[in-house]
């Protein structure tokens, strides 16, 4: 981890308090590094953390007769700390784009119910990172029109190991395989999934940890692994 | 970020005089920063919203009921249906005589059914007949009268129907519960002969079990206003050499224009202007119906008013601009809110059945209006809704109403409802 950003960017996707962090400068730092860490590659913060910074790296201009002298040492840090966290709103709020506050305001519209009871009352259930992703599905199936692949792609994002498979013959069914041990939490997630992005003609089933057995396929047919479809 | 992590933040320090100065550049600066901060975020949020506005709602379409005597509380904004239906009733009952006497029947005014639809499709089918009481100068005399159904408040909507076609509006699905209830009341046979000498004064229809249900002397309301709008200047020949352009300036502050045309007329509408092109060069007034802005609710209006204004919400918004409904259980869920109707109906739940499959068979079934032979082919999509309103005799026109709505939208189906 190399800016203040990305620490901050990890505190919100922890979904930590990152206001509590407190910046200070660092005595001895790198100079090609914003983040003066004792572990170059630290990547767990908690709150109230004392994070030390070269604050010269990106704000030289800013910064470079501010600490000149010794006079009000506690006063300089301080202020370092509360323009560090300004300077970072600003560059969060500088980076949206229109997408970004279309997630922002599609995640407010699902919490409200306007998606339904299901979705107002599960949606707590994702974290923000999940919440970035299925409100960018939403408004890219409102985009398109095309739901089905969305749909597809989304349970991937969420079940990366796992499969999606369509049935097409007789009538249409979507088969998914999660490869992850079944837990309330993940039943609600995969509800929510169903509720968003599920075409209504079409029939799901889920498998959690077991694969159904596909004859000749050798690792979907272990002994006592085997799912009936 | 909020101005209080700043003072927390200054709160933590030790030094008294450090505070004084921080606390003192949070009053002058800081806090000035992360307002400012706040204030833009919240500005650009807005902006994002109001940029996907709902156009439609611009030709949103009222409909109310309000006794007759009360119609002066609201005739800012709505307007008879009928154009003179807010005038007293006077009935020539020297006229009415002369019809019994004759044989024929004769009309004594209009009443408004409280009935559920399917009681109602069956009185407009077969139209039912009460016995009744005329008062005469001399006695009282038995008769029959029959409520037939008074088309001209379809026929009304129909023409608007017509006029969204011809200006190139999209038309949306209406309530049109009320448009349905309105009969006409004529005594159909006066079983005592009248005398030459006998006064007709007034009659007392015995309704019986429906008594409750009939609301007299009241009138349908909506928010179109006629006008007759002149346009500016003269008709400007056109470069085909068969069209003259008319327009005519629309007030900032004034709903939306639907102008009545002929054939081959049309309309271009501009920013604050109207332009409409006619073969007719010659000047003449034009019939503009103005679509009044929804206002607070009156206390004088005597049923709800039913209206197919879209909720103004940012998934509403975003779904209208893309145009895409996409085929989800949360998009039914979606459009059920957009229609505002949670006060009548609450959706339940929801099946796709194969057109083999047998139908449930209940009396509660409605098909949408819409219905063709091509729609019979598809898969039914059941929507299964459970009543809330007060007035449960609206539940299964609003229920219509939403098939209507969904299958407008899901053409691969055949939306089908069932209220339980």
């Amino acid at each position: 981890m190399n800016y203040i950003f990305e620490l901050m960017l990890s505190m919100i996707e922890q979904e930590k308090h990152r206001e509590t962090l407190i910046f200070r400068k660092a005595e001895e730092y790198s100079a090609y590094m914003e983040l003066a860490l004792d572990c170059v590659n630290q990547k767990e913060f908690h709150e109230y953390d004392v994070v030390e910074i070269n604050p010269y790296f990106r704000y030289h201009e800013i910064f470079k007769e501010f600490f000149a002298n010794e006079e009000y040492k506690e006063l300089k840090q301080n202020l370092l700390d509360i323009l560090i966290h300004i300077n970072f709103e600003t560059e969060r709020l500088s980076g949206m784009t229109k997408i970004s506050f279309y997630q922002i305001l599609i995640g407010e519209a699902c919490q409200r119910g306007e998606f339904g009871v299901v979705v107002a009352q599960k949606w707590d259930v994702f974290t923000p990172v999940e919440e970035h992703i299925v409100t960018n599905a939403l408004i890219e199936s409102y985009i398109t029109g095309d739901v089905l692949e969305i749909c597809k792609r989304t349970i991937h994002n969420f079940f990366p190991n796992g499969n999606v498979y369509f049935h097409h013959y007789q009538k249409e069914e979507i088969l998914v395989y999660t490869a992850v041990v079944k837990n309330n939490t993940r039943v609600k997630k995969m509800e929510l999934l169903i509720e968003l992005f599920l075409p209504l003609q079409y029939e799901i089933q889920v498998y959690w940890k077991n694969h159904f057995g596909i004859i000749d396929v050798d690792e979907t047919m272990l002994l006592d692994q085997v799912e009936l479809y | 970020m909020e101005r209080q992590f700043i003072e927390e933040k200054i709160e933590q320090m030790t030094s008294l005089e450090d505070k004084h100065i921080l606390k003192e550049l949070l009053q002058q600066v800081l806090g000035e920063i992360v307002e400012y901060q706040k204030k833009e975020y919240e500005k650009i949020r807005n902006s994002l919203e109001e940029e996907l506005l709902i156009e439609e709602n611009e030709y949103s379409l009222l409909s109310a009921i309000v006794s007759r005597e009360k119609y002066s509380t609201v005739d800012s904004w709505l307007h008879p249906v009928i154009e003179g239906d807010d005038k007293p009733v006077k009935i020539d009952w020297s006229l009415v005589k002369l019809s019994l006497r004759a044989g024929m029947e004769a009309n004594v005014g209009k009443v408004f059914l409280k009935l559920p639809l399917q009681e109602v499709k069956k009185m407009i089918e077969e139209p039912p007949e009460f016995p009744a009481v005329i008062h005469t100068s001399e006695r009282d005399l038995q008769a029959k009268v029959e409520l037939s159904f008074a088309g001209e408040y379809l026929d009304k909507l129909q023409e608007i129907k017509d006029a969204f076609g011809k200006n190139e509006i999209r038309w949306r699905p209406v309530i049109d519960a009320y448009f349905l209830r309105f009969f006409d009341l004529n005594i159909v046979e006066c079983i005592d002969k009248i005398e030459d000498n006998e006064e007709l004064l007034s009659m007392e229809p015995q309704y019986g079990k429906y008594q409750e249900h009939i609301l007299e002397n009241h009138i349908l309301l909506w928010n179109l206003d006629l006008q007759k709008r002149k346009t500016m200047g003269f008709p400007v020949p056109q470069m085909d050499q068969k069209k003259y352009r008319f327009s005519f300036e629309i007030e900032k502050e004034a709903g939306a224009y639907l102008v009545l045309l002929q054939e081959d007329e049309y309309v271009v509408r501009k920013e604050h202007k109207l332009e409409i092109y006619s073969p007719n060069s010659s000047m003449h007034d034009w019939q503009c119906y103005n679509f009044e802005k929804k206002q607070l609710y009156v206390s004088a209006i005597s049923l709800p008013i039913l209206d197919n204004t879209i909720r103004e919400t940012f998934s509403n918004r975003m779904a209208r601009f893309t145009g895409n409904t996409i085929r989800t259980k949360a998009e039914i869920e979606r459009m059920m809110q957009e229609l505002q109707l949670e006060k009548y109906l609450q959706l339940d739940g929801m099946k796709i059945l194969d057109v083999k499959e047998d139908m449930p068979e209940t009396d509660t079934i409605i098909v949408t209006e819409n219905y063709n032979s091509m729609l019979s082919r598809k898969p039914v999509l059941m929507l299964q809704f459970s009543g809330r309103a007060k007035e449960s005799w609206l539940e299964a026109d609003v229920m219509k109403y939403v098939l209507e709505v969904v299958q407008n939208s899901y053409y691969e189906f055949q939306v089908k409802g069932i209220l339980l």
